[in-house]
């Protein structure tokens, strides 16, 4: 499935003297296969750009093209929407609010209108990708932060969402819960999600995790392609506040100290093979 | 759906209504109310109403800021109207079916009923329209602390009223993300009939549940941390003092009630 968005543009609190401009002529479009990492600082328009691509939040202008098809008006257009995708809130356990576990992702499956036997396959095969199959019988409310997490995003994930998009994944997990939950992502990629799309604070976890990179800055997307392309424009990156992954800053650094390096170098696995590669070694294996 | 309720929501400009000392306005939202429920006829409701008016366009508050938040009460101002309009025995009949009529007098204490209402909940939104929350409970805390030697808990009212009018935004959007959560998850508040409705706020209702008692020992922890013991030896970063709006606000306050007892005297 593929989708636009043309020219959005919302606004917050419009009329009043709070009003706040989130997005500016917003195009964006994501094809089947995409793995898109959303970047941009705080603020930025990052998730208002998730909802309105979830036909959740209707845009003051411009139009949303579910399936890449125009709809004749904003209401059928988002049902379509929200029928193909799924999105995963930031701190997405705070909505939580089953007895147990299984229940509790079993809640969007059966909202489909899928049967009984059907939703519990579903919930037993993404409860098994997420790496929660051994909670199913336990009360949300009794897990620890990371297991919540887990349980939440299998609720989206368990409605099979063609489309799923995920606002902060990693916000507020340990450095190995992040991991796990990066590559959990990876596996679920073009083989039960068609398309990912992922807002990030951490340049590391888009560089291992994404295909394309877009960056918002003030409302508007102002750079997207792939993550080398994106992370080889360090300086533009730094002037939104934004910054490359870590390893690429020491390549940089490198670079500029007379080494021979790449330039589109983003994870730590590829700098050292290059750097062993360097020192006349083989393969970092 | 949510962004309607304007209850306890400030509207930030600057106005005479604004400037005035939030003791002030809380003693002339009763003062008020009082005058509301003493008035009687049709010229006194009008006097009112323009004065309303003028405090509206004081307020520099849009007039469509205001009526939105009249919409949550329609009903209560239905039900209200319809029971007067159709229960009042009093009077010369003017239409009848079954057990319902409508007489002269129902119909007059109906249309006053549904000023009294309108001009109620105007008058008290633009206290909360013109007067910033902390700024309001400041003035409530002032106003109660003569209280205080009768044992009564000013400050600690206070400070309840104004964690609870600050939590107010924050629920409201944490309501909005859960909403809008769940019905990514397939979720549908809005068909069938009344209990298949109710059964459908408990994805809404119990995540907010639990995440406003987060939220309450969070601030609880937060308050211990910074030595919080209440109200005794405490002092205000605000200092309220009778200013020249003030002053303008007492002489209309003399104004109306002489223009009312006028009315009542001549009309009488």
């Amino acid at each position: 499935m593929s989708v636009e968005l043309r020219n959005i543009t919302y606004t917050y609190n419009k009329d009043e003297p709070s009003a706040r401009v989130a997005l500016k002529n917003v195009s964006l479009r994501l094809d089947d296969g995409d793995f898109v990492g959303l970047i941009g600082h705080t603020g930025s328009g990052k998730s208002t750009l998730m909802q309105v691509l979830a036909g959740l939040l209707p845009p003051n202008e411009g139009e949303l093209l579910p399936e890449g098809k125009s709809y004749p008006d904003y209401k059928s257009a988002a049902r379509v929407a929200r029928k193909s995708t799924g999105l995963v809130f930031q701190y997405p356990e705070h909505q939580l609010f089953e007895e147990t576990v299984y229940k509790d992702i079993a809640f969007g499956p059966l909202n489909r209108g899928l049967s009984a036997d059907e939703a519990d396959s579903r919930v037993r095969e993404a409860a098994r990708r997420v790496g929660v199959e051994t909670l199913l019988d336990k009360s949300p409310f009794d897990l620890s932060g990371g297991q919540k997490r887990r349980v939440a995003i299998a609720g989206v994930v368990a409605m099979k969402p063609e489309l799923l998009i995920l606002d902060e994944p990693t916000a507020g997990l340990d450095p190995e819960g992040a991991r796990e939950l990066l590559a959990m992502l990876g596996s679920l990629h073009g083989d039960w999600c068609k398309t990912i799309i992922l807002a990030s604070h951490s340049m590391e976890d888009v560089a291992k995790t994404v295909k394309t990179v877009a960056v918002m800055n003030g409302g508007r997307l102002v750079m997207s392609g792939s993550v080398a392309e994106v992370f080889s424009r360090g300086e533009e990156l730094r002037s939104m506040g934004l910054d490359t992954p870590q390893i690429s800053r020491i390549v940089d650094g490198l670079i500029k100290a007379g080494l021979p390096l790449r330039r589109d170098i983003f994870t730590v696995a590829d700098a050292a093979d290059a750097i062993a590669a360097l020192m006349g070694g083989g393969k970092n294996a | 759906m949510l962004r309607d309720i304007t209850l306890g929501q400030y509207y930030s400009v600057d106005s005479p209504l604004h400037r005035m000392d939030p003791r002030t306005k809380l003693l002339w939202v009763i003062y008020y109310m009082t005058l509301l429920f003493m008035a009687s006829s049709a010229w006194e409701y009008a006097l009112i109403v323009i004065f309303t008016a003028i405090a509206v366009r004081a307020s520099r508050v849009p007039l469509s800021f205001i009526t939105r938040g009249l919409k949550p009460i329609v009903i209560l101002m239905l039900f209200t109207v319809g029971l007067n309009l159709f229960m009042t025995p009093t009077g010369s009949e003017l239409w009848r079916w079954g057990f319902l009529k409508i007489t002269d007098d129902g119909v007059v204490i109906a249309v006053k009923m549904a000023v009294r209402l309108v001009l109620l909940i105007i008058g008290s939104s633009l206290l909360t329209l013109t007067t910033s929350p902390i700024v309001l409970t400041g003035g409530i805390e002032r106003l109660l602390s003569p209280f205080a030697r009768l044992g009564l808990p000013s400050h600690e009212i206070a400070m309840m009223m104004s964690i609870a009018l600050r939590f107010i935004p924050t629920l409201m959007e944490e309501t909005d993300k859960i909403i809008k959560a769940q019905t990514s998850r397939g979720a549908d508040f809005e068909s069938g009939g009344p209990i298949k409705r109710v059964r459908a706020m408990a994805p809404i209702l119990v995540p907010l549940f639990v995440g406003a008692f987060r939220r309450a020992d969070e601030l609880a922890v937060a308050m211990e941390c910074r030595c919080y013991h209440g109200g005794t030896g405490r002092t205000s970063l605000r200092r309220f003092a009778f200013g020249r709006d003030d002053f303008f606000a007492l002489v209309w306050a003399v104004g109306l009630l002489a223009a009312i007892i006028t009315i009542k005297v001549v009309t009488r």
